[in-house]
């Protein structure tokens, strides 16, 4: 027991240096080759992060780091609301399936920021734009995905459900939940397409958010406060990745269990 | 045999239809199996046993004939049926723990959390698996999974048990132990079965009466009172003389040439 902790930690410890390890030596590097830099679009890393303070750590942050986060936030999680609904429908009943194909079909792959335009003329600059262009980018992965594991459910579990009269809320209940690995799939996608999408939408019609504040310093040549927009989206982007990935480890752990996944720790 | 016979099979017949033919899964089966009953059917593989358990279980409509419970015609689900499928790792829910699973079909029913409570409590102890109510299915084995079946079925307190070749896919010891907890549990519930499988020897050991169906469409081709004693066990039951004799006279119909006649058990 003692030592398969102590195996445990190690082990943690090497795959903690293998993640860090890249990421800080690309750092170093950057850090390193940009020390004397003169090119006014290149400046020293140093530079870089002095501007990140200065312009991060300020009233900024609640003018306009936060309402990007409200924006994403709202649009995704009407994104995921619409998605997992109209996706069960689709997944769940053939009519609606076949009824709804092709249009699905269509806007899958119609770019999101299009829509731009069309509704800056139908609903105005507002935040109501935004929120619509993010959750109509975000809203395919997660649709199409949820139909495909509403579709997959196990007929054995739909007898089983079916012949011990499970009352209707509980079986829908347990096709979507049997439909998570699947749904989750689709959100993670999702999540990364919000993320451009809110950014698109503040550079081109917007007048605050992380979007507008990088064009801006960009527009001004402030060139090291651009970059810092730059790595502080990298940074939420990365951030929020990892929390989807926290929430999903333990949504999904029964699934990992049932496919033979489950870490033994 | 008819005056409480609790299922009554008449006529019974499925056929299903593509484009370019007709194909006869089941043709003309009538069955009758007394309360409290014990029967095993038999039949090669693929010969309709399971669209068979279906139709009665009332989660496939038939092509002709009809199907009684307890008097009633079964169009649906009928209230006091358990089932225990083969694929006891697709029957059971993932995510939900052992005792959640047992507890499911009660809580559509609308038992109270007390009752509940118990009922579940006495079904994992009588199938042996006290201890693991928290744990999820995916950590047990497989032939302890089948028992979180069993107890599933067992708590619902059916009066109709309906198996489809539920110990087909576990080892042959673990096997023989589900046969004789089986044969416990049907003793001690006064539970009427009807157990389906391709086993010849399963059928005569646990069964009061084999019913053998032909090879594919099925229909009824024999039936054989068991006259062994009531207690049986795997050792002295399968080496006694009557066993054999019983076990060749089933396993002569089973591999007679698929037409359909009637013979007189």
């Amino acid at each position: 027991m003692k030592t398969s902790v102590v195996v445990g930690l190690n082990r943690g410890a090497r795959a903690a240096g293998l993640a860090l390890g890249l990421p800080v030596v690309l750092f170093t590097g950057w850090w390193v080759l940009s020390a004397d830099s003169t090119n006014i679009f290149l400046p020293p890393l140093s530079r870089i992060v002095e501007a990140f303070g200065q312009v991060w750590l300020s009233d900024v942050f609640f003018r306009d780091v936060l309402p990007s986060l409200r924006r994403l936030a709202v649009g995704y999680a009407a994104a995921l609301l619409v998605g997992v609904g109209v996706g069960y429908l689709v997944g769940r009943w053939s009519v609606v399936r076949e009824l709804t194909g092709p249009i699905l079909a269509y806007f899958r792959v119609l770019p999101a920021p299009v829509l731009i335009p069309v509704l800056l003329v139908a609903v105005g600059i507002g935040d109501a734009t935004k929120l619509i262009v993010i959750a109509a980018g975000a809203v395919w992965p997660i649709l199409l995905n949820t139909a495909d594991g509403v579709r997959a459910v196990d007929d054995v579990q739909l007898d089983t459900a079916a012949a011990y009269r499970l009352r209707s809320w509980t079986r829908h209940g347990l096709i979507l939940r049997a439909a998570t690995p699947q749904v989750f799939a689709g959100a993670r996608q999702a999540l990364g397409i919000s993320l451009i999408v809110m950014v698109v939408s503040e550079m081109l019609m917007s007048t605050d958010g992380l979007g507008f504040t990088v064009i801006r310093f960009q527009r001004t040549f402030a060139i090291p406060q651009m970059w810092s927009g730059v790595l502080l989206l990298g940074l939420l982007g990365f951030g929020l990745a990892k929390i989807f990935e926290l929430i999903e480890r333990r949504a999904l752990r029964w699934h990992r269990g049932a496919t033979g996944r489950e870490e033994s720790w | 045999m008819s005056a409480d016979a609790l299922l009554r099979i008449v006529d019974l017949g499925k056929s299903y239809r593509s484009r370019e033919r007709t194909v006869d899964a089941v043709v003309g089966v009538d069955l009758t199996v007394d309360d409290g009953e014990f029967v095993a059917v038999v039949g090669p593989s693929g010969c309709g046993k399971t669209t068979l358990l279906k139709i009665i279980a009332g989660l496939l409509p038939a092509s002709t004939g009809d199907v009684f419970l307890a008097g009633q015609r079964v169009t649906e689900p009928p209230a006091d049926l358990g089932v225990v499928f083969q694929e006891y790792g697709r029957s059971l829910f993932a995510w939900k723990t052992v005792r959640q699973n047992v507890e499911l079909p009660l809580r559509s029913r609308g038992v109270g959390r007390a009752e509940r409570h118990e009922l579940v409590a006495e079904a994992l102890d009588a199938v042996g698996l006290g201890q693991v109510g928290n744990a999820y299915p995916w950590q047990l084995s497989g032939g302890m999974q089948q028992r979180v079946a069993i107890a599933r079925a067992i708590a619902y307190r059916p009066r109709l048990l309906l198996m489809d070749e539920p110990f087909s896919a576990v080892d042959a010891q673990t096997r023989g132990d589900l046969e004789d907890l089986l044969a416990r549990l049907w003793r001690r519930y006064a539970m009427t079965v009807l157990f389906v499988t391709h086993d010849i020897d399963e059928a005569v050991y646990l069964g009061q009466r084999v019913v053998v169906l032909g090879a594919s469409p099925a229909g009824v081709i024999a039936q054989f009172p068991i006259d062994l004693p009531a207690e049986r066990d795997q050792l002295g039951t399968r080496s006694c003389t009557r066993f054999g004799e019983l076990r060749a006279q089933v396993y002569a119909q089973v591999r007679r040439t698929p037409q359909l006649e009637e013979v007189a058990p």
